[in-house]
């Protein structure tokens, strides 16, 4: 049975919600239809969001394809105000998302091989300023070699 | 789960001041006093879960009414569907008033009383509806003061009789709370509809309610000084909603409605269901 997309999806959500980064206040979910409500927020608790983003396939031989699937991490929260003091730490928590996926083989889905990460945006200015949000995206990249 | 009520009975403080249960089964997080909120579940295993604040919940928003005496200085002040023991100070303004509201009357719980105010025309009030534990909710109401009988004071003839921007606000304008830090001032705002706001960054979208409030500058007047809106500002309507000022689109949070700046449009999206 090949690995597909909500698979990769969900084991991405537990390696994050297991990973010990975010506490109690704090949520962690899986979304298809990740859009939050400013009044549903609470000021300081963090909002993460796991979501697919989007998936490519090459032949690698005549038998088999090599599938790589880009999935999406979320951390967002509500502030009162942006300065150093308050976005500094929510970058870093970023930050520890990142380095904590990287490299890391998932516990639900071992035959899909890390391939990447990046953080893109760091923090949203549009989310920022207009709706006092800090949206920070990492993306995760694995690439799954299957048989045709 | 089991659960256990948060009150004085069953919880009470350590020697370091933290909030925690008399009959603790296992080893506990125990949440500060403050930090204990409704329906929130505390513990390592979901053992226990707050049931209420101690101290007290959040009140309800009280319902201030008045009726006038028509004696020319005294109302009768009412508040309705406030939470139980509650105290409800009701605090009042003449409108157009640029001078700080001030305390005409304190209720326990639901009740009557009278107030006595300097002068005839229209007051804005809001009722601080106070719980133990320092919760707070805010109602708040328009009324009169007159002398003579009810028909002198009619709303035609008031609206009649002041300037013609001043009436505006009188009639189409709702009291609200303008807040800054711990500092706020009431005064009467013009809202507009409530529309959706939404943006969206690589596929995450997050959307608020969004309204703008006209006011008079020359109300926003805090501790003396006056003031221009900035974000981290909010305004407190008369349901309860929180509405914060926000810049929209990469504008300023407020634009001057007319070339003197006599009144300002405040944005404001809101964080707060009433």
């Amino acid at each position: 049975m090949p690995t597909t997309i909500p698979d990769l999806t969900a084991a991405v959500y537990s390696e994050v919600a297991d990973s010990g980064i975010f506490g109690s206040g704090d949520t962690v979910r899986r979304s298809w239809l990740p859009r939050e409500d400013v009044r549903d927020m609470a000021v300081g608790a963090f909002l993460v969001t796991v979501t697919p983003q989007g998936q490519d396939a090459e032949i690698l031989n005549r038998g088999s394809m090599m599938r790589t699937v880009t999935i999406a991490i979320a951390i967002q929260c509500r502030v009162e105000d942006f300065g150093n003091a308050t976005i500094d730490p929510m970058v870093e928590q970023s930050e520890s998302v990142l380095a904590y996926m990287f490299g890391r083989e998932l516990t639900d889905a071992p035959e899909a091989l890390f391939l990447g990460a990046n953080m893109s945006p760091i923090m949203s200015p549009l989310h920022a300023d207009d709706f006092s949000v800090f949206t920070s995206v990492v993306t995760v990249r694995y690439k799954i070699a299957e048989s045709m | 789960m089991a659960e256990i009520q948060l009150d004085a009975i069953s919880w009470t403080r350590d020697e370091n001041n933290d909030f925690m249960p008399l009959i603790p089964p296992k080893p506990f997080n125990y949440p500060e006093v403050s930090e204990v909120e409704y329906s929130i579940v505390y513990g390592y295993d979901d053992q226990y879960e707050g049931t209420r604040l101690p101290g007290g919940v959040k009140p309800a928003v009280p319902v201030l009414t008045f009726a006038d005496n028509f004696d020319g200085e005294t109302t009768l002040v009412t508040v309705s569907g406030s939470t139980a023991a509650t105290t409800n100070r009701v605090y009042a303004k003449a409108d157009q008033a640029t001078t700080d509201p001030v305390l005409i009357a304190t209720i326990s719980g639901d009740g009557t009383a009278t107030a006595t105010l300097p002068n005839t025309g229209v007051y804005l009030a809001y009722v601080l509806s106070t719980s133990t534990g320092d919760k707070e909710s805010i109602g708040f109401a328009v009324f009169s003061i007159a002398s003579g009988s009810a028909e002198t004071t009619s709303l035609f003839e008031s609206t009649a009789a002041a300037p013609a921007r001043n009436s505006f606000y009188t009639v189409f304008g709702l009291p609200v709370m303008y807040q800054r830090g711990a500092s706020q001032v009431i005064l009467r705002a013009i809202p507009s509809d409530t529309a959706s706001k939404y943006a969206e960054v690589t596929g995450f979208e997050i959307e608020a309610g969004s309204k703008d409030w006209s006011i008079q500058a020359g109300q926003l007047i805090i501790g003396g000084v006056r003031i221009t809106p900035k974000r981290g500002d909010a305004i407190r309507d008369n349901l309860g909603n929180l509405w914060q000022v926000m810049p929209r689109d990469g504008a300023p949070p407020y634009i001057e409605a007319d070339p003197e700046g006599v009144e300002l449009v405040i944005r404001t999206k809101q964080t707060e269901r009433g």
